[in-house]
C-alpha cells in the first residue's frame, strides 16, 4: 500500500514543484526549463489574487514527496459591466508511476470544493483532458485552431531544416531560424496604417491602455480583462516573456492592437498572443492585419501565429483571420487542444443563456 | 482536505465481481467490459481515469463505503476489489 496525503500548496513548495514541471513537460525537449521566477510570478502576482494550488505527496524513506498537483489561477474576466473571477487550470499532473495508484480525479474534485466558493467559473487548456473533466460538469466549449501566415515565400522549408536541425541540438536551431530570419528579412515596404510599436515597459504606462478596456469591455462579451493591470501581469511584466506591442488608433475613433510573443522569435515565427479591436469592424481588422504582417515581415518574421477557437470571436472577425490566415499544416500532427469549461454554482447563479461564447484570445499565453 | 468516513451498512450476502461487473455496466464507460476479468486490470480492459473515478463514486454511493486513497492502487481488479468491499463492510 502506498501511502499518499494532500495539502494546500506551501511557500516553500516552489523549487519541487517546479522542477517536477520541467521534468514532466520537457521530458525529450531541448527547450531550455522554466526558471522558479516565472512560477513565482504567475502563482503570487496575477491581480486576481494568489493562486489556489494543492499537492499530493506520497511517503518514502526519505519523508513526503511531491508527485502530483493542482492549481487555479484567478483571471479576471469581465460582461459587459460586471467583473467575473475565473480560475485556470495549471500544471496540473500525477507522475506517470503514480497513475496507477492514486485517483487524480478525485483530488481535483476535492480541489474544486474548496475554491468553488472564489471562482465564477474555471477552466483548463490542457490537451486531451475535456473528457476526464466533464465528472465536474466541464464542457468542451471548442478546439484551438492555429493559424498562420507564410511571410515568405520559402518559410515552411527554412522552419523544416531548423527543426530538423533541432534534434541535434535547440542551440542549432535558434541559430539557424536566425539566419534565415535575417537573410529574408523583407525590404521595408510601405503601409497606409502605421502601427505605434511600445516595448513592455512603454506600453504599461501609455495612454493608450489607460483607458482601453474600460471602453472596449462594452462589446466584449465574456472576456478575459485587458487592463493595464492584467495585461502587465500576463505579459509585459511576466519574466518569460519578451514581446511587443502594436496599437492603432483612427483618427475617427475606434482602437486596435496586438501583442506579438517574440520570446519565439529565435524561431522566427511570431505569435499574435493578444489582440482586440473596437469596435468590431472586419474591414478595419483587415486594415491592421496587414500592416501587421508588413511590420513583422520587415523585421524577419518568417510567419505569424495566432490560436482562437470558432466561438473565441465574433463571427465577422473571425472570416477576417481565416481569410487572411490558414491552418497550420503542423497542427494536424498534434493533440487537439480544448477549451474545456464550467460555471460553478456562484457563476451558474449570475449566469443566463447569453454566456455560451467566450472571448478568450490570449489566456494561452500563460504558462 | 480530510475525507468524511460514511457508516458502513450492514449486508447479508458478500458482493461478487458480478455485481460490480453490472454496476460497472451502468455508468458511462470506455471500457471493454468483454475483456474485463474477475483478474483483468481495469486499465488493461481499455478503463480511463474517468471510468475509474464514476467507478468508485458509484460504489461510494450504492455500498456507503469510503475507499481512501492509499487504497486505490489496491483494488485495481474485480477480484481485488470485490475483496477489499466485503472485508470493509464485514
Amino acid at each position: 500500500m502506498t501511502a499518499f496525503r494532500t495539502r494546500r500548496f506551501q511557500s516553500g513548495d516552489e523549487f519541487e514543484l517546479n522542477t517536477l514541471f520541467n521534468q514532466i513537460t520537457r521530458k525529450g525537449s531541448k527547450r531550455p526549463p522554466r526558471p522558479l521566477d516565472q512560477l513565482r510570478w504567475l502563482w503570487h502576482h496575477a491581480p486576481g489574487g494568489p493562486t489556489d494550488s494543492w499537492v499530493v505527496e506520497t511517503e518514502e524513506n526519505t519523508g513526503w514527496r511531491i508527485i502530483g498537483h493542482h492549481a487555479l489561477t484567478p483571471i479576471r474576466f469581465t460582461f459587459g459591466d460586471e467583473d467575473w473571477l475565473c480560475g485556470k487550470t495549471m500544471n496540473t499532473f500525477v507522475l506517470p508511476a503514480f497513475r496507477d495508484k492514486f485517483l487524480y480525479l478525485r483530488f481535483e474534485q476535492r480541489c474544486l470544493r474548496e475554491a468553488d466558493a472564489r471562482f465564477d467559473a474555471t477552466y483548463s487548456i490542457a490537451p486531451g483532458t475535456a473528457r476526464l473533466r466533464t465528472a465536474f460538469g466541464y464542457e468542451n466549449i471548442g478546439n484551438w485552431i492555429r493559424l498562420e501566415r507564410g511571410l515568405q515565400p520559402l518559410h515552411l522549408i527554412c522552419r523544416g531544416v531548423a527543426a530538423l536541425a533541432g534534434r541535434c541540438s535547440y542551440r542549432a536551431r535558434v541559430g539557424l531560424l536566425r539566419a534565415f530570419a535575417a537573410i529574408s528579412a523583407a525590404p521595408k515596404r510601405s503601409h497606409s496604417i502605421e502601427l505605434v510599436e511600445y516595448t513592455a515597459g512603454e506600453a504599461a504606462s501609455s495612454k493608450f491602455f489607460a483607458d482601453f478596456w474600460a471602453e472596449a469591455r462594452r462589446e466584449a462579451g465574456m472576456a478575459p480583462r485587458r487592463d493595464a493591470a492584467d495585461l502587465d501581469w500576463r505579459f509585459w511584466k511576466h519574466p518569460g516573456f519578451e514581446g511587443t506591442t502594436l496599437t492603432y488608433s483612427w483618427p475617427e475613433g475606434g482602437r486596435a492592437y496586438f501583442i506579438l510573443d517574440n520570446t519565439a522569435s529565435h524561431s522566427a515565427v511570431y505569435s499574435i498572443v493578444d489582440f482586440f479591436i473596437t469596435p468590431a469592424n472586419p474591414e478595419r481588422l483587415d486594415q491592421v492585419l496587414d500592416a501587421l504582417f508588413v511590420w513583422c515581415a520587415h523585421r524577419g518574421a518568417l510567419a505569424v501565429n495566432f490560436f482562437t477557437t470558432p466561438r473565441g470571436l465574433p463571427p465577422q472577425l473571425l472570416e477576417v483571420f481565416l481569410r487572411k490566415m490558414r491552418p497550420s499544416p503542423l497542427q494536424r500532427f498534434e493533440p487537439a487542444k480544448e477549451l474545456p469549461r464550467r460555471f460553478t454554482p456562484r457563476g451558474r447563479g449570475r449566469g443566463n443563456g447569453a454566456l455560451a461564447d467566450w472571448n478568450a484570445t490570449e489566456i494561452l499565453m500563460i504558462l | 482536505m480530510a475525507q468524511a468516513s460514511a457508516p458502513l451498512p450492514r449486508r447479508t450476502s458478500p458482493i461478487s465481481t458480478a455485481e460490480l461487473r453490472e454496476l460497472i455496466a451502468r455508468v458511462d464507460t470506455v471500457a471493454d467490459l468483454k475483456k474485463l476479468m474477475d483478474t483483468t486490470r481495469f486499465r488493461d480492459a481499455g478503463a480511463d481515469s474517468l471510468d475509474f473515478y464514476n467507478l468508485i463514486v458509484a460504489i461510494e454511493e450504492e455500498y456507503g463505503v469510503t475507499i481512501a486513497d492509499s487504497d486505490l492502487g489496491e483494488v485495481n481488479t474485480l477480484e481485488k476489489l470485490a475483496k477489499y468491499l466485503n472485508e470493509r463492510l464485514a
